[in-house]
């Protein structure tokens, strides 16, 4: 191997400002990059070359060096959901109108030991916009760190502010000011100092107490210093929104279609639960639970055209479509034969890793069909460590689910964005894992990081339908697609993603255990199948039976 | 969910067996006791109440079986007719005797009406019951987790409370004891919304949904009102709480304090766009 492998982009996000200014956002390890969608060039980067130097003094100055040694993916992943409140003309930068939800994806286990080691910047694990496309929010997962950045209207990045987070803590959602007010901020710190005085009092005494779990709780609790060291809340303004008694997986808001001023916070977790909330400041009303999946719930997405609709993907694998609103499922599809047939069509087999098959992307689109059944959703869907994506159609009238086409990648899908105005699909993809593996480092020359296809209306199956059209770097052809040309976007677009300058080149460690799922790279870049519960579990607390999912409509 | 095998007497006459698809039953759960153990408030509240299912929901595999099994065999000691040679006391509710068609002694017979299963409640109430399906829930006794950092999983927090929101209808209870005072203050605190004297701060789960010292927005508890002293003693509820469960009981005996409070669910609060 000449060069060694850069790190994929883990993470797209599109950015529609007012006027006509269309961005695509990407996150390459710990970078951010802003590409001007109109001519593929890149506009910002962040960190810059003098603030990461900057950076990696002061954490080396921090820390000496010293960070737990737990695998990325043993640690939390902040998950990011967030919306802004339709006050965009009023634009007073301090407005506090705009709320951000921080959910946590946490694993329990942590271990104590600590090692010196290299520090590294921690990798950029969730981006996403506000709605008027003026602020974006990153979330890493090693430092947990919640960063506000300004997007000016040419697309350069400004850290406008940083907050991290420490807490131990799984399965809530709480609600950020956009911007923290340093009133607040620095009045917090002052709590913790305050209760150390308070006299440690002992919560039961032998009379109370029964089991002999509880008499050693309490005899540690007696034993246990007033001036033991406490946790600390975060130093800045938060709120605890709503919480889930498992891991959250996924957070969208929905609008009620019939009056757009209810919102509602839909929220996923490994208990085979979606949730629907109301909107804050009422999340703890909640309305319904859409239930039905089998498997934990991977990933939820909404469709700006349809607010009614809620689709969600989960590890059995499976797509269900739900009118949220009512708590109704109204179509559902099982994708194991389509994931299998996706992997037996991408010519890599004999790699696959075991046991992987969850939903690990959903996006969808309205287009309109041909055949006169009025408004299609087109759905993209990827799974994790899967050289490929499924496309399904669904007729919202109709409440009809089908399967579309597959189209099969070199190298296993990251992330998607769809461009509904310009008819665009951006796909990103790990080229630095073999196809089909989350762990095994690739063999193959480098594939292309993102690919790009665009929307055609084509004759297939003998009717006229949409498809997407790859663009072949190789040879920079394409057809002839809706909305006219994206042969140019799609080639400047490769050429700025493949330049030195945002190269952020990484080592592939190999996995830690011969029987591991992922490696270090993997875990971060993928880590799904983590959510899956272990079929014998230790004992006492047996899960499998609880997989006995049930519904009370069934009554 | 199929609850004709816990509820026999309660199935509807004259269906016809769909493959695949569950019984329909007369009635539909209302009275919920959340870690039920042995069993103990189920049995003593089924004559109080005989024409409401009950449901008992324990986590411990070797309880479960052990009420499941007391339920059967009371249920046959109390049958009117000498036709018991079937009913045999079972583990495996998959294997309880087959819905004896509705008898035409009505009202059913006692015991008729409770029933257990096991489940892990903190996870999954929403898969047993639709929204606002239950009249009383129970909390009885509740592990007191008396360790900071094993907070999060007490039966009562904010997140869970807006989940028994959820499941108990407007002017249903949630009805808690505890042996623990620092406990009983704990579940004082957590639906009234009200810091509690003795509560630390900083502790995982010390926040209240939607509340954060002045901020003026109201959290899951307005959803709840506390029961004042005086209904609570017209309320038979109560004292099958305080006396007839098995911890109740073992309380006493030592001589130990009980801390009853019982929470009223008010209706959904109006949208923003209601009130303006």
């Amino acid at each position: 191997m000449t060069t060694p492998p850069c790190h994929p982009f883990q993470k797209l996000c599109c950015i529609s400002q007012s006027g006509d200014i269309h961005l695509l956002l990407v996150a390459t390890g710990p970078h951010i990059l802003s590409l001007d969608l109109k001519n593929g060039g890149i506009v910002s980067k962040w960190p810059n070359d003098a603030v990461q130097s900057a950076e990696r003094q002061s954490l080396e100055e921090l820390g000496n060096g010293i960070v737990d040694d737990d695998p990325p993916a043993k640690r939390r992943k902040p998950n990011l959901s967030k919306r802004q409140q339709d006050e965009q003309e009023d634009d007073s930068r301090d407005s506090s109108i705009s709320v951000e939800f921080v959910s946590e994806r946490a694993k329990g286990q942590r271990r104590k030991k600590k090692k010196a080691v290299e520090p590294v910047l921690p990798n950029v694990s969730h981006i996403i916009a506000t709605l008027d496309g003026l602020r974006v929010v990153a979330t890493t997962a090693e430092d947990k760190c919640i960063r506000v950045f300004e997007l000016g209207s040419s697309g350069q990045l400004t850290l406008l502010s940083e907050r991290h987070n420490d807490r131990d803590k799984f399965g809530d959602v709480y609600a950020l000011p956009l911007h923290p007010s340093l009133e607040k901020a620095t009045a917090l710190p002052s709590k913790p100092q305050l209760q150390k005085t308070k006299p440690m009092k002992p919560s039961a005494s032998e009379l109370t107490v029964h089991t002999k779990g509880n008499l050693e709780a309490l005899r540690q609790q007696k034993l246990q210093n007033a001036s033991a060291s406490k946790k600390t809340a975060p130093t800045f303004e938060h709120r605890l929104i709503l919480g889930h008694v498992s891991l959250l997986t996924d957070l969208v808001v929905g609008t009620d279609p019939s009056n757009d001023s209810r919102e509602y916070i839909l929220t996923a977790d490994r208990d085979e639960h979606i949730r629907v909330s109301r909107g804050i400041p009422q999340a703890h009303v909640i309305k319904n639970y859409c239930l039905g999946h089998t498997e934990f719930v991977s990933k939820l997405c909404t469709v700006p055209d349809l607010p009614q609709i809620l689709i969600s993907g989960g590890g059995e694998p499976s797509l269900r479509i739900y009118d949220w609103l009512r708590g109704t499922c109204v179509a559902a599809a099982s994708l194991e034969e389509d994931l299998k047939h996706l992997i037996s069509s991408s010519a890599f087999n004999g790699l696959i890793s075991s046991g992987i098959r969850a939903v690990s992307c959903i996006q969808a689109m309205k287009v309109r069909d041909t055949d006169d059944l009025g408004d299609v959703i087109m759905i993209v869907v990827a799974f994790e460590g899967i050289p490929g994506i499924s496309t399904y159609l669904f007729h919202p009238e109709k409440c009809l689910l089908k399967q579309d086409r597959q189209y099969v990648m070199d190298a296993n899908v990251l992330d998607i964005v769809l461009l509904k105005e310009s008819g665009l699909m951006l796909v990103s993809l790990d080229n630095v894992h073999s196809p089909l593996s989350t762990k095994e480092p690739t063999s193959h020359a480098l594939a292309p990081a993102i690919r790009v296809f665009g929307l055609k209306l084509e004759k297939f199956d003998g009717e006229q339908q949409f498809g997407w059209v790859g663009y072949d770097p190789a040879t920079g052809s394409h057809g002839t697609v809706h909305n006219g040309s994206f042969e140019d976007i799609a080639s400047k677009l490769n050429q700025t993603l493949q330049s030195n300058d945002i190269r952020h080149e990484i080592e592939l460690q190999s996995a830690t255990k011969p029987n591991a799922l992922y490696s270090p790279l993997g875990e971060f870049l993928y880590g799904l199948e983590n959510l899956r519960k272990k079929s014998q579990g230790d004992g006492q607390e047996q899960e499998a039976e609880e997989l006995a999912v049930t519904h009370p409509e069934e009554r | 969910m199929d609850w004709s095998t816990h509820y026999p007497a309660f199935v509807c006459p004259d269906q016809d067996m769909e493959a695949g698809q569950p019984r329909r039953m007369s009635k539909q759960v209302e009275i919920a006791d959340v870690g039920c153990g042995f069993g103990g408030l189920l049995i003593a509240l089924s004559p109080l109440f005989p024409d409401t299912l009950m449901i008992g929901m324990e986590l411990r595999t070797q309880v479960l079986s052990y009420v499941t099994n007391r339920i059967l065999a009371l249920r046959s000691q109390h049958q009117p007719q000498p036709q018991s040679q079937t009913q045999q006391p079972s583990t495996d509710p998959s294997s309880l005797p087959s819905p004896s068609p509705p008898s035409s002694s009505f009202p059913p017979g006692p015991l008729q009406n409770i029933s257990a299963l096991r489940t892990n409640t903190m996870k999954h109430l929403p898969n047993y019951f639709h929204r606002h399906q239950l009249s009383h829930l129970f909390l009885c006794f509740p592990d007191p987790h008396f360790k900071a950092r094993k907070h999060k999983a007490r039966i009562v927090s904010a997140q869970l409370n807006a989940e028994y929101a959820f499941v108990v209808r407007p002017g249903g209870c949630v009805y808690t004891i505890t042996d623990v005072e620092e406990l009983a203050g704990w579940i004082v605190g957590h639906f009234s919304g009200r810091k509690v004297d003795g509560e630390e701060e900083g502790d995982d789960g010390e926040e209240t949904v939607g509340g954060n010292g002045a901020d003026k927005t109201k959290g899951v508890e307005e959803l709840w009102e506390r029961v004042s002293e005086q209904d609570l003693q017209s309320d038979p509820c109560v004292e099958v709480m305080r006396e007839e469960t098995e911890e109740g009981k073992k309380v006493s005996r030592h001589g130990g304090r009980k801390f009853v409070s019982v929470w009223r669910r008010r209706e959904d609060p109006p949208w923003p766009d209601e009130v303006c």
